[in-house]
């Protein structure tokens, strides 16, 4: 696979996309994906691994699942923004669900995108792109 | 109360008859010039008065056959009616409304303050408050409540309304009391399944998805790995598949959450049709480049349409992408619209066209025309997504052919929209 123009955008090797789903074959198929892109990826299952992440330094593009058991992907973002964990970090959706979720009331300025699955890979990968150009805008700003 | 009048009136005939009668006979007695003159007076007054009275019996009878037929319909409607004369407070109940509430039926009915009583004592002020707001404004009113010490937990729904007396004072007031238990339970019935059913949809939708997911992001990866044509044709074939498998949960998921209509209100709005049509046709332009097909949009500029936008992006979308699969590559598709109240939009294409019978089928859900081709792609159920929305809005839809091989026009009606 033909590396990808956000490669270059970011350090070699370094996570820059992190996956929360509780799925473990949306987790594999998304390191896949990004994998053969040329994209570092990290996963996690759920909202206590992604927090992990977080607090461990990760810092680039989180992609959240809405569904998972006990804390949801709403939950897990608002408990990101409370603990001060956002720091530039760039969150969208990946969700299996398409209408309009009630539950992101008041995070329309933390989300920016919602992505449906099933969803095509060049469209993922290209909004993925886009999210790491904003991300490395972000920094650069900073 | 006018029945009461009546029965005065009528004792007031038949005693005039029955005195003129007599009077006539003793009359007679004493005048024997007169006698048979005034005999036949008598007795024709007699015979009117066997008339009279019969015509009272009928009158009653009637009345009372009234009477029972109504009862008879408010039993079977589990409904009361009720009046109350508000300067005395007097009333009347019928039958069915002291059954209903379980008391003997008895010639003066409950005053207001013995009604109170029997009302839910947590229900009690409300119903007060709202009687005491009718009749001082003159108005009706509608109201719910229980019924202190029912076992059965009944909901009684009152309509009341102020009937004014000739000054134009609120004078009685006038009502039906129904039994709303069952329709109650019926609604919360319904509004469960339709919540259930929203619930299912959305982890079935979620539930199918998933495991979809792997499949459309990783096919392609595996077809750039793949050695051989051979392997990369089984792949398209698998990958074929998959995307009819996602086309079938997709639409079927936007069908179930549409359903029912009031479930799912429309954002009405009035929408410059030609705007909506070129920026469908924009979205779907590789789709008709890649088939080669020509589209011309022929509606009025002008044209301006009330209706849900979304939703009717949705239907242009199913009825161009349907045009689509059954038009051979090089064809033309034409959208045009007739004005009007309501307008009429056609989408017609010069593609395989339909019989009579496929035409009036089309629309059904899982319905295709060539049973024979199993076309992917196609989940059959685009027209069907059309059907509702186009239904949803008040408007209906219909497809015409001249035959196989002449094309198909899909026509659908529209609300004719104000100045946007």
């Amino acid at each position: 696979m033909s590396s990808c123009e956000g490669q270059e955008a970011i350090a070699a090797g370094a996570p820059h996309v992190m996956v929360v789903d509780d799925e473990e074959v949306i987790r594999q198929t998304m390191e896949v994906l990004l994998g053969y892109a040329g994209i570092g990826v990290v996963t996690a299952s759920g909202s206590d691994e992604c927090l992990a992440l977080l607090r461990g330094g990760f810092r680039g593009v989180i992609l959240m699942d809405v569904m998972m058991p006990g804390r949801n992907g709403w939950d897990t973002i608002r408990e990101i923004k409370q603990a001060g964990l956002l720091r530039g970090n760039i969150i969208s959706m990946l969700t299996a669900m398409d209408v309009p979720d009630l539950q992101m009331e008041g995070l329309q300025d933390v989300v920016i995108d919602y992505i449906t699955k099933p969803f095509e890979p060049q469209e993922l990968l290209a909004s993925v792109r886009r999210y790491l150009e904003f991300f490395e805008q972000l920094q650069s700003a900073e | 109360m006018r029945v009461a009048r009546r029965t005065v009136v009528l004792t007031l005939i038949v005693s005039a008859i029955l005195g003129a009668g007599v009077s006539l006979i003793v009359e007679s007695g004493h005048h024997q010039a007169s006698r048979p003159l005034q005999l036949t007076l008598a007795l024709g007054l007699v015979i009117l008065l066997i008339a009279f009275i019969g015509a009272l019996v009928h009158y009653h009878y009637s009345l009372e056959q009234a009477k029972r037929n109504l009862d008879e319909a408010q039993s079977l409607a589990l409904l009361g009616s009720w009046e109350r004369d508000i300067p005395t407070g007097r009333g009347y109940w019928s039958d069915n409304r002291y059954r209903l509430f379980g008391l003997p039926p008895r010639s003066k009915a409950p005053d207001l303050e013995e009604f109170y009583q029997l009302v839910h004592p947590e229900d009690r002020q409300r119903i007060k408050n709202t009687v005491s707001e009718a009749c001082r404004a003159g108005t009706g009113y509608e109201a719910t409540y229980r019924l202190a010490d029912d076992r059965q937990h009944r909901v009684f729904l009152s309509r009341g309304k102020v009937v004014r007396d000739e000054a134009g004072k609120p004078a009685t007031l006038v009502g039906t009391t129904q039994d709303i238990t069952e329709k109650l339970q019926q609604q919360r019935l319904t509004e469960d399944l339709l919540r259930n059913k929203d619930v299912f949809i959305s982890r079935l939708g979620h539930d199918l998805k998933t495991p979809l997911t792997p499949l459309t992001a990783l096919l392609p990866l595996i077809r750039n790995l793949s050695a051989s044509d051979r392997q990369r044709e089984l792949i398209d074939i698998c990958a074929s598949n998959v995307s009819h498998i996602t086309d079938i949960v997709e639409k079927t998921m936007q069908l179930a959450r549409r359903f029912p209509p009031s479930h799912r209100p429309l954002v009405w709005e009035s929408i410059v049709l030609k705007g909506l049509v070129d920026s469908c046709i924009d979205q779907m332009s590789q789709v008709l480049a890649s088939q080669a097909i020509e589209i011309k949009n022929l509606v009025d500029p002008a044209l301006i349409v009330s209706a849900d936008r979304s939703e009717l992006y949705e239907v242009f979308g199913n009825l161009i992408s349907n045009a689509v699969k059954f038009s051979p590559s090089g064809s033309r598709l034409n959208i045009s619209a007739a004005p009007g109240e309501p307008v009429t939009v056609t989408v017609s294409d010069n593609g395989i066209g339909l019989s009579e019978e496929e035409c009036s089928q089309m629309f059904d859900e899982f319905y295709k025309a060539d049973t024979s081709r199993h076309a992917l792609g196609s989940a059959g159920l685009g027209l069907s997504i059309c059907r509702q929305i186009v239904e949803n809005h008040g408007g209906r839809i219909w497809a015409v052919s001249n035959g196989k091989g002449l094309g198909t026009s899909v026509s659908f009606t529209l609300a004719q929209g104000g100045a946007s």
